[in-house]
């Protein structure tokens, strides 16, 4: 009987080294051999761009598809659905599309709907006045934060913030892409790492 | 043997020595014996609380300091570096469990276990920057840790486990609108409830597991409910509350002090504060299928797990109460009826109230009227029987709970202005002249006994 409970403890001990494991063979997959993808990023609200250890980092997750052409009443808040990423010509990718079923094209993360602005019906055209606004559906994306070491924090949060605001070549980030899964690589100021151009800018001041 | 009854006999023992109902041999042997079981009580609960103390904090504050950020060293140590908490809590648990330790041994293993599985999970998100998925992480954690209590059999786990099984809900209730799962994580762990109860554990452990079990559900149950057909919790929290004391009354009888009743503490309390919080009007607004919700935010399917909660519920109470009826020993009729046919009344008025909700003809507050009239009555009858049985019984707390129910309903329907001065009028003075008769009544006959 003590054997049979040793191997069930030994069993579920080596469960929950496999679960943590699992996820670290997971992104490590994706960051070696996924496709590699530029986003541009978005401005934040400046109230709180550094929560805790980590930076937050939007990217355009509003998609504007054509209400003649796209059936919205298909789609719903919280349904999983396949985000289908454009490369431009500048290198830089946006979420261009939503699909139902799994796309031809590699470039998809699997994600869900976070929100629908569906303006399609003339009525709540006349009723709320939003006769020129566009439909569009806001998608949940899968890297939303940076983390960085705390000493680099408030550097962090005034570049992030200066530079969604210019060019998108000054700040962006790197993801990797496999299997409609994605991880944050990296975070760039003007061609270099986050961490790094935070230590020269700071080495810089002193 | 409880400390209590230990320090009683250690203080009795001067008094028979002085008495010369012992002699000093006797009473040096039983002094002796007695502070050793003394000291012993104090370790069996001393050393567990101070190892679960001392887990809490040494994986807490591994965790701290794991969580700052390290980007001088590269991902793979960091990743290694993440597994060392987990490796070294299950390398404790598994010594603890082969060498047979000490209680205070297995629950610091165990908790140090518990939250370095966390802190694994947590800075592996941190590594790979993963998405802020608390619902998530904290799923992962609960799957994980689950094990740790039936195989260490650890309380520190247990009360973790609840904590988090709770935190988990109301972040599953905001991000994905439904926290159904709840009731599968709960149910998960009365089989370690029930077996804790059977086996012999110690009193204070039983007390302890006695009091976060129904408590948690109580909780739990006010986030995971869907609440599709509004009002349905004035049925399932009237059956909870009756059925926790319907548990303290039929299990706990044994247990001389209430402290040690929970199921009874929480279950009384909550009848008579529910009695109470369906006096007023509001409770009883827009409730019932003729104000079904029909916006995307609630959950049609999920909300059958409600229903089959208040069918569940119903038959638990209703197996439980005859039960009592059965069992000689348990003779506080009066009181079990008082209290057994609450949540009768709060399912015939909420059908009733439904019901007049769908015809447009009555009046909103025609419909509201019927269960103020008779939650006050209730909860008035209530207080009188309870201040009647301390009487009987001599029970002070009785007496004063008694009390303390009637001023309340006193005090709040005084100044209640949804009630005219009149009407107000008339019936304090019909009910003061009612206790003015009971009273002469209770005078008169507890004369003819003495005499």
């Amino acid at each position: 009987m003590k054997k049979i409970i040793l191997a069930s403890i030994i069993t579920i001990f080596a469960i929950q080294i496999y679960v943590p494991l699992s996820i670290i063979i997971e992104k490590e997959d994706i960051l070696k051999s996924g496709e590699t993808l530029k986003f541009e990023i978005q401005p934040i609200d400046p109230y709180d761009p550094f929560r805790g250890k980590y930076l937050i980092v939007k990217v355009k997750n509003k998609i504007y598809l054509d209400d003649k052409k796209f059936d919205y009443s298909k789609f719903s808040r919280d349904q999983k659905v396949y985000a289908i990423i454009k490369k431009e010509k500048d290198g830089f990718c946006k979420f261009d599309s939503i699909s139902l079923e799994k796309p031809k094209t590699k470039l998809f993360i699997k994600t869900t709907i976070a929100r629908i602005y569906n303006y399609s019906k003339r009525d709540s055209q006349k009723i709320y006045g939003f006769s020129n606004s566009k439909s569009s559906i806001v998608i949940k994306v899968p890297f939303d934060r940076y983390y960085i070491n705390e000493k680099y924090a408030k550097a962090g949060e005034e570049l992030y913030n200066k530079f969604s605001n210019k060019k998108k070549e000054d700040a962006y980030i790197i993801v990797k892409l496999k299997n409609g899964k994605a991880v944050l690589e990296n975070l760039y100021f003007k061609n270099v790492k986050v961490n790094k151009y935070i230590k020269a800018e700071l080495n810089k001041l002193k | 043997m409880k400390q209590k009854q230990i320090q009683a006999i250690l203080n009795e023992l001067p008094l028979l020595l002085e008495k010369e109902i012992i002699d000093s041999t006797s009473f040096s042997k039983m002094k002796s014996y007695y502070m050793s079981l003394l000291s012993k009580s104090k370790k069996n609960i001393l050393f567990p609380i101070i190892s679960s103390i001392a887990g809490l904090l040494i994986g807490s504050g591994i965790i701290l300091l794991l969580a700052h950020n390290w980007d001088e060293i590269s991902r793979s140590t960091k990743t290694i570096i993440a597994f060392i908490p987990l490796l070294t809590g299950q390398l404790l648990s598994i010594y603890s469990y082969i060498k047979k330790k000490s209680l205070a041994w297995t629950e610091f293993s165990a908790i140090f276990l518990s939250l370095s599985v966390g802190s694994t999970i947590a800075l592996i998100s941190q590594i790979y920057n993963m998405p802020g998925d608390m619902e998530g992480f904290l799923f992962i954690w609960i799957i994980l840790i689950f094990p740790v209590i039936y195989i260490m059999k650890s309380l520190g786990v247990l009360l973790h486990y609840l904590v988090m099984i709770i935190f988990w809900a109301a972040f599953a209730q905001y991000e994905n609108g439904q926290s159904a799962l709840y009731w599968i994580f709960f149910t998960a762990i009365l089989p370690y409830f029930y077996l804790s109860l059977k086996n012999k554990i110690s009193q204070n452990r039983k007390v302890v597991i006695s009091w976060i079990v129904p408590i948690n559900f109580l909780v739990g149950t006010g986030i995971a409910i869907e609440g599709v057909v509004p009002g349905l919790w004035i049925l399932i929290y009237s059956l909870m509350v009756t059925m926790f004391y319907l548990i303290g009354t039929l299990y706990y009888k044994k247990e001389v002090s209430l402290f040690h009743n929970p199921f009874k503490i929480i279950g009384i309390t909550g009848i008579i504060s529910l009695s109470y919080i369906f006096t007023f009007k509001d409770v009883w607004v827009k409730i019932g299928w003729e104000y079904l919700q029909v916006s995307h935010s609630y959950n049609h399917t999920i909300a059958y797990f409600d229903y089959v909660l208040i069918i569940l519920l119903f038959f638990i109470s209703k197996y439980l109460f005859y039960k009592i009826r059965k069992t000689k020993s348990i003779d506080n009729t009066k009181e079990i009826i008082t209290f057994s046919i609450f949540p009768i009344i709060s399912v015939i008025t909420y059908l009733v109230v439904s019901s007049m909700y769908m015809y447009d003809k009555i009046a909103f507050n025609e419909s509201t009227f019927i269960p103020l009239i008779i939650f006050n009555l209730y909860l008035s009858i209530n207080g009188a029987l309870i201040i009647y049985q301390g009487v009987q019984s001599q029970l002070l707390y009785k007496i004063n709970l008694g009390m303390g129910i009637l001023l309340l309903i006193i005090i709040s329907r005084f100044f209640d202005m949804d009630i005219s001065f009149t009407t107000k009028g008339v019936i304090f003075i019909l009910l003061g002249f009612i206790f003015l008769f009971v009273n002469l009544y209770l005078s008169k006959k507890l004369k003819k006994e003495i005499s």
